[in-house]
């Protein structure tokens, strides 16, 4: 890795944020050392590896086509995140429809068994797969701050900026997260940490 | 003490787990906590979910393994996403840099004035150079032919990033050192990467006893930078390490930098690492990695040879070093925007090669006698030294006078060689080269049709001034999500205008809005009628020219950036066709609900 990726890594100097113009030489620096973190969160929101390739290459374009507007008021990741986050929706929104399809169509099909997903079958033990399911059960909103905080270990301010949110609401939201994660993972393993904590009383 | 209620001990270890807590609220928790087991349960019960959270999630979405040749469709989908805006920032972006230093433009004016001198038998400064300087520059009246004799004092101040020092003038080049930010430094040597096309410049500096490049965006030049060299890829140090002519600042707390010879172009590989190409046309196998050098065989297609290495210079091109008949050659995997060769296996452990981008020239550069063209005026023509470059579009036309109109003179195929001789700038879409092609002497477009051998002169960074372009179409397009406006416009009869340049120009969409979620897209669709050949060639202002058959339509993403888009529809000079078309833009917008 170069010493210009590790600079760009450790974000832009807003100073010098002011001479971000498309060039190829930007583009080139911003693709090699920001598309791989865009295509990881894009899939981390979207769950499908295809489509996150997809809206990952559609966010580094309106990133790019908007760099001059790039102020630095944010970090520059924060700033790329939140873009990919937007587009991401449209894909959330345009799945949603499509599953409507696909459920209105199954629904004269015998319920099949379910088949593991690749990514579930990716699971170390079923530990791991009750946590993966627990937080695909929760809604949009809930999961989203879930996975910016503890898959991208991003802070509360920053996740605030990605989804627009004031950091009251991303506070709470990862408070009902957890609870309700505490409370799913219980109810499947009786012997839970939470149970050993109240045994603790 | 217990001066907290559970329910907001809790509600404050929800907020510690968060890094939301005050460090006095926390010692007022840590307080409570040592009092309340079933606060401290739940605390740990918060860490241990917190655990579980931060291992398990990871693990479900690892860090990719992207491969090399995704991030070069990336970085392709992202250029051409911007291309057609290029224009824009040369002349925004790219050419105020340059044009602040004024060092730059006095070593400009001074050729201004050689070649002008020669061309004209006048004396020309840099005022009067049309185009060269913006108003608000300071001219350099003071210049004399022979000002090279004075001592330069030119220095380089590294910005706020600081600067990075390669031991060659292009991106993927390593890093030798890197100067701090606002530290000065002696400049050397100035060099520009290609032609008047691009605008990369790049600084020679000294430090820590030794010369390197650093980019112009990062290194600010002042001073007088008169007597500093200009490089062109033929004069350029082959050895980095090579002592500086001017002395190296003193700095005995300076670490020695060790610095990595550049390979040669000809040098071997690494081995294979699973990685093949396979040619998808016949496809020319260079000496190096770039168009410029010796063609040494051909790569058939349907061939797959295992690739040894890549390289990916500064300006759009990745090259793909093969095995082949025993000696190491370059296949181009994408040049101007075409595939030559796929690529399939583990691509992305490929070792990248550092070589010179471009082919060391041992030849003398003769000095070209410009002859006024009777068919230009004369204020709109500028004269070059030599300069040479090969065509970009296939059948492209060389014709007698600066004009679409004009007799063709010959046609060329992509990749033929010219000399250029002159420029006609008889504005933005009315920009000419005169070239030699070796047969005829004619005029070609200056429109993104040549790739350039070299930096050519006093031409610069911006041969083509910002002047007010006939737009065929102003759009005042609202910023309203879903917005549509189309207009249908037919191509002139077959008077021997086979070319045209569509300047579109969008208006009421405010510039200074910076939600990066809008875009704008615009879609041509091309109707034919008659006999002939179906394929045009279309580019963004004549760029990375493509194959848009006759009812086809493409959509191009413009983003929010630019006001105006130029594109070029040629139409093949052997068909009888009559061409219209249309262009639809369309305004969204990337937001969730």
């Amino acid at each position: 890795m170069t010493n210009q990726t590790m600079s760009l890594h450790s974000d832009i100097d807003p100073a010098a944020t002011r001479r971000m113009a498309p060039t190829p030489a930007t583009i080139d620096a911003v693709v090699r050392d920001y598309y791989p973190h865009v295509q990881r969160f894009a899939h981390s929101i979207l769950n499908d590896p295809d489509e996150a390739e997809d809206a990952a290459q559609e966010a580094m374009i309106a990133a790019v086509n908007s760099l001059e507007k790039f102020r630095g008021e944010s970090s520059f990741k924060t700033w790329l995140y939140g873009i990919t986050l937007n587009i991401c929706r449209g894909h959330l929104r345009k799945k949603r429809t499509r599953q409507t399809v696909a459920n209105a169509l199954t629904a004269f099909q015998l319920v099949m068994g379910h088949q593991p997903t690749p990514e579930e079958s990716a699971a170390r033990n079923e530990s791991e797969r009750e946590l993966w399911s627990a937080v695909d059960s929760l809604d949009e909103g809930h999961r989203m701050v879930v996975i910016l905080r503890y898959v991208h270990e991003l802070p509360v301010r920053e996740i605030a900026e990605i989804m627009r949110l004031n950091e009251g609401t991303v506070h709470s939201r990862l408070h009902y997260a957890r609870r309700t994660l505490a409370r799913k993972l219980t109810l499947k393993n009786q012997h839970t940490h939470f149970e050993e904590g109240e045994a603790e009383l | 003490m217990m001066s907290l209620t559970h329910t907001r001990a809790r509600e404050w270890m929800e907020a510690e787990v968060d890094g939301l807590l005050s460090a006095g609220d926390r010692q007022v928790l840590e307080t409570h906590l040592e009092g309340c087991t079933e606060c401290r349960s739940y605390m740990a019960e918060l860490q241990r979910l917190e655990v579980r959270l931060n291992t398990s999630l990871k693990h479900r979405w690892p860090f990719p393994q992207v491969e090399r040749g995704r991030l070069v469709d990336v970085n392709r989908a992202v250029k051409d996403s911007t291309r057609g805006g290029q224009m824009f920032w040369r002349l925004t972006y790219a050419a105020r840099p340059v044009f602040e230093l004024g060092a730059v433009i006095t070593i400009m004016a001074i050729m201004a004035w050689v070649i002008g001198s020669v061309a004209t038998g006048t004396t020309l400064t840099a005022e009067n150079i049309p185009g060269l300087l913006p108003a608000t520059l300071t001219p350099t009246p003071t210049l004399t032919a022979d000002s090279s004799a004075q001592v330069t004092t030119c220095a380089g101040v590294a910005g706020a990033a600081g600067a990075q020092v390669r031991d060659w003038p292009a991106t993927p080049n390593p890093v030798i050192a890197v100067i701090e930010a606002g530290q000065t430094v002696p400049v050397i040597g100035l060099y520009w990467t290609e032609g008047p096309v691009t605008s990369d410049v790049w600084v020679l500096v000294s430090v820590q006893e030794m010369t390197g490049w650093a980019s112009n965006q990062e290194i600010a030049v002042a001073g007088d930078c008169s007597a500093v060299a200009v490089y062109t890829p033929a004069t350029l140090p082959q050895n980095a390490m090579t002592p500086p002519p001017t002395p190296a600042p003193t700095n005995d707390t300076a670490t020695q930098v060790q610095v990595s010879p550049v390979p040669q172009a000809t040098g071997t590989a690494a081995a294979s690492v699973g990685c093949s190409v396979t040619g998808l046309v016949d496809t020319p196998i260079y000496s190096g990695p770039h168009r410029s050098y010796t063609v040494i065989d051909t790569f058939p297609t349907g061939v797959t040879s295992a690739a040894i290495g890549w390289f990916y210079g500064a300006g759009y091109d990745t090259f793909i070093q093969i095995n082949w008949k025993g000696a190491p050659g370059w296949v181009p995997a994408n040049l101007d925007g075409l595939a030559y060769v796929g690529m399939d296996g583990s691509c992305s452990e490929l070792p990248f090669i550092a070589v010179s981008p471009l082919p060391p020239t041992n030849a003398p550069t003769p000095t070209y006698q410009p002859t006024p063209d009777p068919t230009a005026t004369a204020t709109g023509v500028t004269s070059l030294a030599v300069c040479t470059g090969t065509t970009t579009f296939d059948a492209m036309q060389v014709l007698a006078k600066p004009s679409y109109a004009s007799a063709v003179l010959v046609t060329l195929r992509i990749g033929d060689r010219v000399t250029v001789l002159e420029i006609y700038n008889g504005g933005e879409a009315n920009v000419w080269y005169r070239v030699d092609t070796g047969s005829v002497t004619g005029w070609i477009t200056a429109i993104y049709s040549l790739n350039f051998d070299r930096p050519c002169g006093n031409i610069g960074p911006t041969p083509i001034p910002p002047i007010s372009v006939p737009l065929d179409f102003t759009f005042n397009a609202p910023l309203d999500i879903g917005h549509s406006t189309s207009f249908t416009r037919a191509l002139p009869g077959d008077n021997g205008d086979r070319a045209h340049v569509i300047a579109v120009k969008l208006d009421g969409i405010p510039q200074g809005n910076s939600d990066p979620t809008y875009y704008r897209t615009i879609q041509l669709l091309v109707e034919c009628s008659g006999n002939g050949s179906t394929d045009l060639r279309w580019g963004y202002y004549g760029n990375s020219p493509l194959t848009l058959a006759c009812g086809e339509s493409i959509n191009v993403n413009m983003g929010m950036g630019w006001d105006s888009q130029y594109y070029v529809l040629q139409i093949p000079p052997d068909t009888g066709l009559s061409v219209s078309y249309e262009v639809t833009i369309t305004v969204g917008a990337y937001t969730g609900p």
